[in-house]
Parts: C-alpha cells; sequence; structure tokens
C-alpha cells in the first residue's frame, strides 16, 4: 500500500515540473501546455487504476475489459499508426497503443514525440465527443513557434513526460481524491495568475473571493447556476460546493445544474477540463462573447437561472455598445451604458438572465459601478427603482493578480420584486469590509474569518457601527442614488474631543522644560569652551 | 587622538537564525532584531522576542555598554544599549561592537561618533552593494574615531543628548500649537 499523497506534493510536483518551460516559453503560452498534460496524465491515471480493477476480476482477458471500459466516464482508445506502401496500396502498421499518457510517456524518446502527443490528444477528443470536444483545439505540442526547433522541442517534451512520471504525480483514484486534483489545477491556475502577472491573470478570481460571491448568491439545491463570465470556472465550482455544503443529503448534494460561458479559447478550454476534473461532466460551457452573442439560450430566449454570479472584466472597453440597442434579448432596455465600460452591461445581463421573482444575482464590480453618472447612473437608478439591489459590500483593495484596486460585490434579489417573496423589503444592505484583510507580499486576500463577519452581518441584516448600515429608500434617493459606499457607512475614526485647556497645559509645561534644557545647553557649553 | 575603530573595540557578526524566529513566552533568550532600535538610537528592551535556544555561544551574547549597529540598508548608525538586556543575542544582519578599551572610550560617546558626519562619509564610502547597501565588519573596523579625553566625551554626550531632547520638544510643540489653533479655530467657523 503506498503511502496517502498529500495535496502539498502533489502541488509542488506539478509547479516543478513548469520548470521546464520556464523562461523559454511565455507563462501565458506555457500554462496551457502544463495543465493539459496534468490533465491527461489524470485521465490516464484514473483509467488505469479501472484497468487493474478489472484486470483483478476478468485476468488478462483485454478484449473484455476494454468492451467494460467502454462504459466509463471517459474512453481512452487505441491508437493505430499505419503507413500505406504508394506501390502495393498495402497498409502496414507502424505502431499501436493506447491513448494514454504512458505510451506517450514510452515513447518519450521518439523523434516526433510532438506529433505523438497531439495523436493522442486528438483521439482522447474524438472518443469524447460529448464530453471534451474543443477542449484540445487550441493547442499543438509540436509547434516551433512556440516550443523551439525540433531538437528544443524534443528535449523539453522529453522532461515534461518525465517530470510527470514522478511518484507524487500519481494521481490513482484509489491514492487520491478527485478533489485533490481538482485543486492542483486550481492552484495551478493560481499560481500562474500570480506568477505572471497580469496578462495570465485575467481568468482567474482569487479563491477567498470566489467563496465570499458563492455564499452571498446562496444556491441551494436544485438549482440552476450560471456565470456569464466564467473563466476556468472557479466561482461554478465554488458555488457548486456551497451547494454541497447546505444539502442534507448526498443526493442533494449533487443536485444542481452549472451552466457558464467564456470568450477566450484557451481559458474556455482550462474550463472544461476543470469542470472535468472536479466530476461536474454535465456542466455546460460555452465558448462566445456573453455580450454579443449568449449561447446559454432555449427557444430563442435567454435561459433563466436560480444563481447568477460572475467576477465580469473590469470597465471592459468595446464591449459591443453599438449593437446593444437592438439586441435580440433586449437586456439593455434599462439604457446602453457607455461603450468604454461594459460593467453595467455585464450587470444587466446578469440580472435578466435571474428568474423573476427569485433568482440571485452576485457580481463583483470595480467601485466606479457605484457612483459614475450619466448612461450608468440612470441604468443604477432604475434598478434600485425596481426594488433588485439588496446589498453593496465593498471589500479591500489589492485582492486581485490584476489590479491593486478595491473592489465591490453587488448582490441583486428578483425575489424583491413586486409579487415576490421579499417584496416587502425596501432597503439596501451596506457592509465596508475594506478595512480588514490579510495584507500578502503581492496581494491582499480575505481570511476565513473576515468571510464568516461579511456573511454573519449580511444574514442578520443589521446596523453595525462603521461596518454595516440599513438604507432605506428615501435615503438613497436623496444621495442621488450614488451608492458610493462612504455615503452610508462612515469609517471615519471618531476624532478624540479635544480639550483646548488641557492641550494649553501640555504647551505650557513642554515650553518651560524646553527653556530649562536650553539652560542646561548653555552652561553645558560655557563648561566646555571654557 | 585618533584610532581604528578594531584597536578600542571588538566587533562580532550577530548570530543568523537559519529560519524564522520561533517566538516562545518562557523563552531563555532574548533576540535584538533591527526593529528594536529606536529612532534615538538606543536599544528598545521592552518588546524583545523571546526564544528557545540551546548551544548559545558566549561571544553572541550582548550586554550592557554594547553598541548594535545597522549594517544593512540606508541608515548605517549604531544604537547603545543602555540597560541591561539580560541573556540577549544580537541577530544577524546587525553588527555588535563591544567596547575593549573602556579607558579610551565611552560608549555612548562611540555611538554619538558614529552617526556624525565624517564618520558617515567614512562608511558610505566603504559600502558595498547597489540596491541594498551594505557595511562589511570589516569595513566598520577601519572607521577611523577621534578620541579626546574621556571628560569630553562625557559632555559631548550630555550636551548630545540634550540637544536632542531639544528637538523633540520643538517638534512636540509645534504640534500642540497646531492642534490647539486648528481646534479654536474650528470653534469659531462653527459658531461654538
Amino acid at each position: 500500500m503506498s503511502s496517502k499523497i498529500v495535496q502539498k506534493d502533489i502541488n509542488n510536483a506539478a509547479w516543478a515540473a513548469c520548470d521546464t518551460f520556464r523562461g523559454v516559453v511565455d507563462p501565458a503560452q506555457y500554462k496551457d501546455y502544463i495543465l493539459v498534460m496534468l490533465f491527461v496524465k489524470y485521465i490516464s491515471d484514473v483509467w488505469q487504476d479501472h484497468y487493474e480493477a478489472y484486470q483483478k476480476q476478468y485476468g488478462d482477458d483485454d478484449a473484455r475489459i476494454r468492451r467494460k471500459l467502454e462504459r466509463e466516464r471517459f474512453v481512452l482508445p487505441q491508437v493505430l499508426l499505419t503507413e500505406k506502401n504508394d506501390e502495393t496500396g498495402e497498409e502496414t502498421v507502424l505502431d499501436e497503443f493506447p491513448a494514454t499518457y504512458y505510451s506517450l510517456y514510452e515513447r518519450r524518446s521518439a523523434a516526433n514525440i510532438g506529433e505523438l502527443i497531439n495523436i493522442v490528444l486528438d483521439h482522447i477528443e474524438e472518443s469524447n465527443k460529448s464530453k471534451l470536444e474543443g477542449v484540445f483545439r487550441n493547442i499543438d505540442f509540436n509547434s516551433e513557434a512556440n516550443l523551439g526547433r525540433t531538437k528544443d522541442r524534443n528535449k523539453r517534451l522529453k522532461t515534461l513526460l518525465e517530470d510527470f512520471n514522478k511518484p507524487q504525480l500519481s494521481m490513482k483514484p484509489s491514492l487520491v481524491s478527485e478533489d485533490v486534483i481538482g485543486n492542483t489545477y486550481i492552484y495551478l491556475i493560481e499560481r500562474f495568475a500570480s506568477d505572471s502577472g497580469k496578462k495570465a491573470g485575467e481568468f482567474f478570481t482569487p479563491l477567498k473571493v470566489t467563496e465570499l460571491v458563492a455564499k452571498l448568491a446562496g444556491p441551494k439545491p436544485g438549482d440552476r447556476i450560471c456565470d456569464p463570465a466564467c473563466g476556468s470556472g472557479g466561482l461554478l465550482i465554488q458555488a457548486a460546493k456551497e451547494v454541497a455544503r447546505g444539502a442534507r443529503s448526498a443526493q442533494e448534494r449533487r443536485n444542481f445544474a452549472l451552466f457558464g460561458q467564456e470568450s477566450n479559447g484557451s481559458t474556455w478550454a482550462l474550463c472544461r477540463m476543470n469542470m472535468f476534473l472536479h466530476s461536474f461532466d454535465s456542466a455546460r460551457v460555452e465558448w462566445c462573447d456573453t455580450l454579443n452573442s449568449p449561447l446559454l439560450v432555449e427557444n430563442d430566449r435567454l435561459m433563466k437561472f436560480n444563481c447568477v454570479v460572475a467576477n465580469p472584466p473590469f470597465s471592459l472597453d468595446k464591449w459591443g455598445a453599438e449593437s446593444a440597442e437592438s439586441d435580440q434579448y433586449n437586456r439593455f432596455w434599462r439604457g446602453v451604458p457607455p461603450k468604454s465600460k461594459g460593467d453595467w452591461a455585464f450587470i444587466s445581463h446578469m440580472v435578466e438572465t435571474a428568474l423573476e421573482k427569485q433568482g440571485r444575482v452576485a457580481v463583483v464590480v470595480p467601485h466606479g459601478v457605484l457612483f459614475r453618472g450619466a448612461a450608468e447612473g440612470r441604468i443604477r437608478q432604475k434598478i434600485i427603482e425596481e426594488n433588485l439591489l439588496d446589498a453593496v459590500i465593498g471589500l479591500p483593495g489589492n485582492l486581485f493578480p490584476t489590479t491593486n484596486i478595491p473592489v465591490a460585490i453587488l448582490v441583486f434579489d428578483r425575489s424583491r420584486e413586486k409579487g415576490g417573496a421579499r417584496e416587502d423589503c425596501k432597503n439596501v444592505f451596506f457592509v465596508d469590509a475594506s478595512r480588514e484583510y490579510v495584507s500578502g507580499k503581492n496581494m491582499n486576500t480575505l481570511s476565513e474569518a473576515h468571510i464568516g463577519k461579511i456573511m454573519a452581518t449580511y444574514t442578520a441584516r443589521a446596523e453595525e457601527e462603521k461596518y454595516a448600515h440599513v438604507a432605506e429608500f428615501a435615503e438613497i434617493k436623496e444621495n442621488d442614488f450614488n451608492l458610493n459606499i462612504p455615503r452610508y457607512v462612515d469609517t471615519f475614526e471618531e476624532e478624540e474631543e479635544i480639550d483646548i485647556d488641557a492641550v494649553q497645559v501640555e504647551i505650557d509645561d513642554l515650553e518651560k522644560e524646553l527653556a530649562e534644557v536650553r539652560k542646561q545647553m548653555a552652561e553645558k557649553l560655557q563648561q566646555i569652551q571654557r | 587622538m585618533k584610532k581604528k575603530l578594531k584597536e578600542i573595540t571588538s566587533v562580532q557578526m550577530g548570530y543568523s537564525f537559519r529560519s524564522r524566529l520561533e517566538a516562545s513566552e518562557g523563552g531563555g533568550v532574548a533576540v535584538i532584531q533591527m526593529k528594536d532600535l529606536l529612532d534615538d538610537n538606543t536599544v528598545g528592551c521592552d518588546d524583545l522576542v523571546r526564544i528557545n535556544m540551546e548551544a548559545m555561544k558566549e561571544h553572541h551574547l550582548a550586554q550592557r555598554g554594547d553598541l548594535v549597529f545597522r549594517s544593512r540598508g540606508h541608515v548605517t548608525t549604531a544604537a547603545v544599549l543602555l540597560e541591561d538586556p539580560g541573556k540577549a543575542v544580537v541577530a544577524a544582519p546587525l553588527l555588535r561592537i563591544r567596547v575593549t578599551r573602556p579607558d579610551k572610550v565611552l560608549p555612548e560617546y562611540l555611538n554619538w561618533y558614529i552617526s556624525q558626519r565624517d564618520a558617515q562619509i567614512f562608511l558610505t564610502s566603504r559600502a558595498k552593494g547597489t540596491v541594498q547597501k551594505m557595511i562589511s565588519k570589516q569595513a566598520i573596523e577601519e572607521l577611523e574615531v577621534a578620541l579626546p579625553s574621556l571628560e569630553k566625551q562625557k559632555n559631548i554626550v550630555e550636551l548630545a543628548t540634550l540637544s536632542a531632547r531639544e528637538q523633540t520638544l520643538l517638534h512636540t510643540l509645534a504640534d500642540k500649537r497646531e492642534q490647539y489653533i486648528s481646534t479654536i479655530l474650528m470653534q469659531l467657523a462653527k459658531g461654538e
């Protein structure tokens, strides 16, 4: 029995494997290679594990085992490489092997290893079309542009394959839980985000922020959950965990449906793999730009969800305002946001895709969303007048690898609509959590306790000095529908009441002491100069 | 009279801890770190971190009268231990300077001398490193110290202390007066 493998070892081994590429290939690119390889290694290990289990049952009857395995969650097919003789037309078999990581490892010194990896990926994708279609479309292990000339490329791929052969990276389900693999995946994504700075960080929201957003959205068993800007899918996974946390039975724990849409092709592929690793095979993740061509539609209408969460790109420029006016789904009826800032476009989309009279929306926004005027101000006013806004939660700055601006989370609740369960709730709850964080070297984070406090305050919906405030509609109206948090939550430290007389006494004392010191100095000087 | 620092003191590298300090309340040894050197160039002994440490070599321990020298960074001055720190060790990259010729030099005087222009010019000229300035043990040992009589040294230290006190008083006084005036003006503005 091998000893239990711990998360940290896997993480470290996986990160160490990245050294092969570091410095040679741009991080934004090599992350795809590493994550794809990790993915292939994982499914090969699962496959191997099951193969061995069946082997115990059926002996060495390979055909029978293969038949059995075909009913698995996914299939790793046989690869048959043939060559056609031009003269005779006869086909000769060059090589035959299962499409697994291990076959590649055995062939790691082959002159065409890059090509072989591509072939294996192709086979895996072909055989699992419904789950993995398009996932490997963006990656080419034989690319001279990305991985260098043949000799260097072969050397690099060989090291990469060898790195993943380490015992720490054995990911058989009998040794590690699938959660560990998914976590490693997320760990790598996170490391890439913080390591490579802005460029590769775009597809990532820090774990603690996703946790908070998921909690605020409050998904329940049976819910349909959507992230219209899902990136690598962390927020969806967190929302799924949130359902499981509130579930009472095993059945309830898995009772939810995940939907996502992502505009970046390689991030979308990451998301698909990430979903697969967390066994959310049925998650539907679309690849397209949400604002211009929402693909989560049924019968020519937008799909509606119980829970809509997102950390959309901040103030997206050129988001497609031109075509918003004539939007097929009429999502921007409250007004078209400015063309250089897509924030309210995402919010409008999210609110429109939340179920009427019950859907909940939690979205991460830059502070400008709270107070900017013009078109954005008008949309904001409308949405508040509709009584949809439930809470505004201000977070500390520097929580993201991509930017150091402080952000806020807006919570909308459509059960506050006319006819909804919370129709009578007319106020907006403000929380200023911007001063509580764990400061880090490059980035701040929230701790378990900070999230707990925010959630407890939000649930209690009670005033708390310098932290939370319940603002009635009249108060918001008086502020011209400006939601700037300091207008509602006063966080200025109370200035100590200054006792003028006491200060006067202090000044007198200081002056007396000063005179004394100066006298001593004069004497001393005289003494020295004498 | 001028003497090189190494002729009147012994200089010892601070103890280099291999890992993060594990503070323990009842630890037997106190550690003097950079943060314990106060702005007035004395060592604050009230908040020293205490650790458990065995195999402590005698030559790492600090005692009253020792100087602790900041060997890294832009500030290249020392701080003097005016009180007895108990069993305490100086942590690297700080250097410990111990007067070996008390008949020639007062620790407080030496401490003052190191912060003066002449000594600072010398130290800056011997500093290594581009980003992080660093003064080596050898460099500080070469520092030439002007040594008047002990009596004169004592007077210098006393006057320097008075002068420092004067500065502090002047600053506090300025702050307090500013506070006083702004409060009065605010009352006036609000018509209270």
